[in-house]
């Protein structure tokens, strides 16, 4: 907080003008003043159409009976029918678990950043890179392979434990409350580590310093200084994963479900999927309980992340005060390294050796075969799903990124009327899971007048992605703007540039990278989305995440390691291009 | 006919009001310096001539033309004014290199290649930065990218150059060498310059005229020397340096060949002459105006017989390298006093002080503003 305050006061006497340097830039404009209206009035119209309407579908669901294009009447049926006792239980169960796995994972991100940020522990950097990779995996292959290796009769664990101590008990089992919050650790734990890590390293060290100066010994200053500047960070943090929490889906269904562990996610995704009769409206109902419950906690998270955003931002330029560990280095390093061979090195390995074996949990000589390798490229639906995953990626990652540079940029660099209200509509898919927005966009496509046939087709899918991708997208984009001081753009003017020329040869000129960073990251959301895809899909629309479900539901884990080994090189890849971004063309800004 | 004529021009932010109807003229190939403290305006006026903010009131005009009046909601974008900046923060493009910034209003206005070529090499030499013309421009110093971002201001020939404080993130040594070899190349090319600081030594040693501001409003235009010597109220004196001001009756006031007035003043325990700006009636209050470094300091025998001359003891002494500062308790007013390095002041020595004739002058007491 003290660092986003000294730099304000540096500004001191122009924040005046400066507060206004926008009005000034564009006024410029006035001539175009119709133009600029269209324009906005087109953009809240895109974001409307992303969220509004599939959320006031999703009340009208929770309030009619029946289905659309079906004859029914308004009632409070669906609100009456989620009081009941079970439902208590489900609440219990999805806060509780949330709880579950936000403290331990809060815990070891912490120490884990402390040691990449703040100490010297060998080969940090390398390490930074290993532990981060866990968050751009897709939680369904790791929660495969952990189905796999914490299988009660066959897994690897069990079997290793069996033949280490000559037992014939099995410790370990996936299918539990301890298996959903293992599972949610894997990525939850790299998550808040990426969210922490750079206001460990933003932190001024003369703040430590003249603590030191004043008195105070090492580990009074990490209490009375260190901690409390990173408050802020770890409070908000603490939210944001309980929050990311409530709506994890990929966890509670494959652990929960086996076991008769359900949460508010895995509950709305039974009563469409797994009844008789779908019961919309009940699962409307329920989506929109569990609205008003991230209502909540997005509310008191945003209050908290507040004014937080420019802390980061300053960081440029400080080296952290390095803490020497001594012999101890090694022992971090170890750590670090286990981290990342129980989150990436088994879960990977174990697909890689299921997919070579003919029966998963048999690994014999006599065994080995390359026909899942196959049987996978033969597999027409695989194909498909491939098709329609890298299409959606691609296209989802360049409209999703494009619509939040343009609403970035309305927002942080423009004065114009109504850019609260399009700021307001971006924000609002951050507080809905993909289970809800899909279920909500399941109601919203299928009202659409006639002509517009988006059900059951790929763009139903394509807008799915845009609506839950648009919030990091604007994140990623105005982090970018902020960093680019208003004189840059000001200076193009007054030379000669006109406001288009300024637009392209200055702000996207230097805004691109991130741009870029942020289609990986928009790409990666799209690659691991299940709980949307899981209810907007249709024969022919399948995407990867889809395909591996179905074939783990029939049982053939063969292919389904397969598949996963496949989309671990290409998360690799992409992860690689863009590490390779940030160093090249974000560090030299 | 000038180059920049401000004319009655307001600028409000809400109930704010930034800059309070201001009158100026800037003539051609006239350096001009709006100097005043933080929030005063002149950031403000600046960047209405530049048309990043538009201005609520008033009229605007380059050279010929009108380009801002809010009368007649006629408003020339930044683009259209064909006008040079430099900004506090040199505003460098870090994804160009050096060449590439000061090529840009060039580009922008599709200036044939080799032309180009040319006139950015051209200007580059001018302000010492050909070698460096192919670097990056995020791997220049702070004195590098200042002459990249003159150099660019400069290219195509602009009507009229503006800089927003350019030396304020440059350290005090190289502060004074850029400005110096600003002013320099500024009369070399008779480029209208019209220069934003808050710093009233560089506006003295950069400015044809200074334009002091304070709340939104101009307080006084004149050279440099009479805006010091001569100000027209406490708070332009203020500005400058730490002055004594002494309250003082008027006993006489005769005019001058040069339109100034002679006054005779009666302090209390002192008399004098001061020169004033304009009339005061016999009888009127008045300050009188005596800077540190206009009182002459010596022993009780050197200094006898002049009019404004007082005896005291040195309360206070700061040793400044050139000069020594010191304050001096009188009977009546305590003084500053800038003394020679060499007269070896120390706290104690009782002392003998005088104003010289001319070295006072007289503004009005209750012109606060």
């Amino acid at each position: 907080m003290a660092v986003a305050e000294i730099d304000v006061g540096r500004q001191g006497d122009r924040s005046a003008s400066r507060a206004s340097a926008g009005r000034g830039m564009f006024a410029a404009l006035a001539g175009r003043a119709i133009g600029r209206r269209v324009g906005v009035t087109l953009l809240f119209l895109i974001l409307a159409f992303l969220t509004l309407y599939p959320l006031s579908m999703l009340l009208y669901g929770s309030l009619h009976s029946t289905p659309p294009g079906m004859a029914g009447e308004f009632n409070l049926q669906g609100y009456r029918d989620i009081l009941t006792a079970e439902n208590v239980i489900v609440l219990i169960n999805t806060v509780g678990l949330s709880f579950a796995k936000t403290i331990p994972s809060l815990s070891l991100a912490i120490l884990l950043a402390w040691i990449c940020a703040r100490t010297d522990t060998p080969y940090r950097g390398m390490l930074e890179v290993l532990i981060t990779l866990p968050f751009f995996i897709p939680p369904i292959l790791t929660a495969m392979a952990w189905g796999m290796l914490g299988n009660k009769q066959v897994g690897v664990i069990n079997m290793a434990w069996q033949w280490l101590t000559g037992t014939t008990s099995a410790p370990i089992n996936v299918y539990s409350y301890g298996g959903i919050v293992w599972h949610m650790m894997q990525y939850s734990t790299p998550f808040l580590f990426l969210f922490i890590v750079d206001s460990f390293r933003a932190m001024d060290p003369s703040l430590e310093e003249s603590s030191r100066m004043c008195g105070a010994s090492r580990w009074s200053t990490f209490r009375r200084v260190t901690v409390l500047l990173m408050l802020p960070a770890i409070v908000s943090s603490f939210m944001l994963s309980l929050i990311r929490g409530i709506e994890s889906f990929e966890s509670p269904l494959f652990f929960g479900l086996p076991a008769g562990i359900t949460v508010i996610t895995t509950e709305i995704y039974n009563a469409i999927n797994h009844r008789a009769t779908p019961a919309y409206q009940y699962a409307t109902a329920l989506s929109f309980a569990i609205m008003a419950l991230m209502f909540l906690l997005v509310i008191l998270q945003w209050r908290l992340l507040r004014g937080r955003t420019f802390t980061t931002v300053t960081g440029k330029g400080y080296a952290p005060n390095i803490t020497k560990l001594g012999p101890w280095r090694w022992v971090t390093f170890g750590f670090c390294i286990l981290f990342f061979i129980v989150t990436v090195v088994l879960p990977v390995g174990q697909l890689a050796v299921g997919s070579f074996f003919k029966f998963f949990g048999f690994y014999s000589y006599d065994m080995f075969t390359f026909e899942h390798y196959v049987a996978v490229f033969q597999n027409k639906d695989v194909w498909r799903a491939v098709r329609n995953t890298m299409l959606l990626g691609l296209a989802g990652a360049t409209a999703t990124m494009v619509l939040g540079g343009i609403v970035a940029y309305v927002t942080v660099r423009t004065k114009w009327r109504g850019r609260q209200i399009i700021d307001g509509l971006a924000w609002l898919p951050w507080m809905m899971p993909g289970m809800v927005l899909g279920v909500g966009f399941l109601w919203a496509f299928a009202m659409l007048p006639g002509p517009i046939p988006i059900y059951g087709t790929i763009w139903a899918l394509l807008l799915a992605y845009m609506a839950l991708g648009t919030p990091i997208a604007v994140r990623v984009m105005s982090n970018a703007y902020h960093q680019l001081s208003f004189d840059l753009e000001e200076c193009s003017r007054v030379h000669g540039a006109s406001w288009w020329q300024t637009l392209w040869r200055i702000l996207i000129a230097l805004a691109w990278p991130s741009f870029a960073v942020g289609w990986v990251l928009t790409f990666f959301g799209i690659l691991r989305e299940l709980s949307a895809s899981i209810l907007l899909y249709s024969v022919g629309s399948e995407v990867l995440s889809v395909t591996l479900l179905k074939l783990w539901a029939n049982g053939q884990a063969e292919q389904v390691s397969v598949i996963g080994l496949l989309m671990m090189l290409l998360v690799i890849f992409f992860r690689w291009v863009q590490l390779k971004l940030i160093k090249e063309r974000i560090s030299t800004l | 006919m000038a180059a920049v004529l401000i004319e009655d021009v307001s600028r409000t932010f809400g109930e704010v009001i930034a800059v309070n109807r201001i009158n100026l003229k800037v003539e051609r190939g006239e350096f001009v310096t709006l100097l005043g403290p933080s929030g005063c305006g002149k950031t403000t006026t600046l960047r209405m001539v530049a048309g990043l903010e538009q201005n609520t009131g008033g009229r605007i005009s380059i050279g010929d033309r009108v380009v801002s009046d809010a009368a007649a909601s006629l408003f020339v974008p930044p683009d259209h004014r064909q006008l040079g900046m430099v900004f506090q923060s040199y505003a460098i493009w870090p994804h160009m290199t050096v060449f590439d910034n000061v090529a840009y209003p060039l580009k922008i206005r599709r200036r044939p290649k080799a032309e180009i070529r040319e006139r950015v090499m051209a200007t580059l030499r001018l302000v010492e930065m050909d070698k460096f013309a192919d670097r990056p421009a995020p791997a220049l110093s702070g004195g590098q990218q200042q002459r990249v971002a003159i150099a660019r201001a400069l290219v195509f020939e602009p009507e009229v150059l503006l800089l927003d404080e350019p030396l304020s993130n440059l350290d005090a040594r190289l502060r004074t060498q850029m400005g110096d070899e600003f002013r320099a190349l500024q009369k070399r090319l008779g480029i209208t310059s019209l220069y934003v600081t808050h710093d009233q030594e560089e506006a003295m040693a950069l400015s044809d005229r200074v334009v002091v501001m304070h709340g939104g409003k101009i307080l006084q235009i004149g050279a440099p020397e009479e805006i010091y010597q001569r100000p027209v109220s406490r708070t332009v004196a203020a500005f400058f340096g730490s002055p004594n001001l002494l309250d003082a009756k008027v006993t006489s006031c005769e005019p001058e060949a040069n339109g100034r007035f002679h006054l005779k003043v009666d302090g209390k325990g002192w008399q004098g002459h001061a020169r004033a700006g304009e009339k005061f009636a016999v009888g009127a209050p008045v300050l009188v105006l005596v800077r540190p470094e206009n009182i002459q300091i010596g022993t009780q025998a050197s200094i006898n017989g002049a009019q404004m001359a007082w005896s005291g003891k040195i309360v206070h002494s700061i040793f400044r390298g050139p000069r020594t500062s010191v304050a001096i308790e009188t009977g009546g007013p305590r003084l500053n006093v800038e003394a020679p390095a060499l007269l070896g002041a120390r706290v104690g020595d009782e002392v003998r002080i005088a104003v010289p004739p001319g070295g006072a002058w007289a503004i009005r007491p209750e012109a606060v503003n």
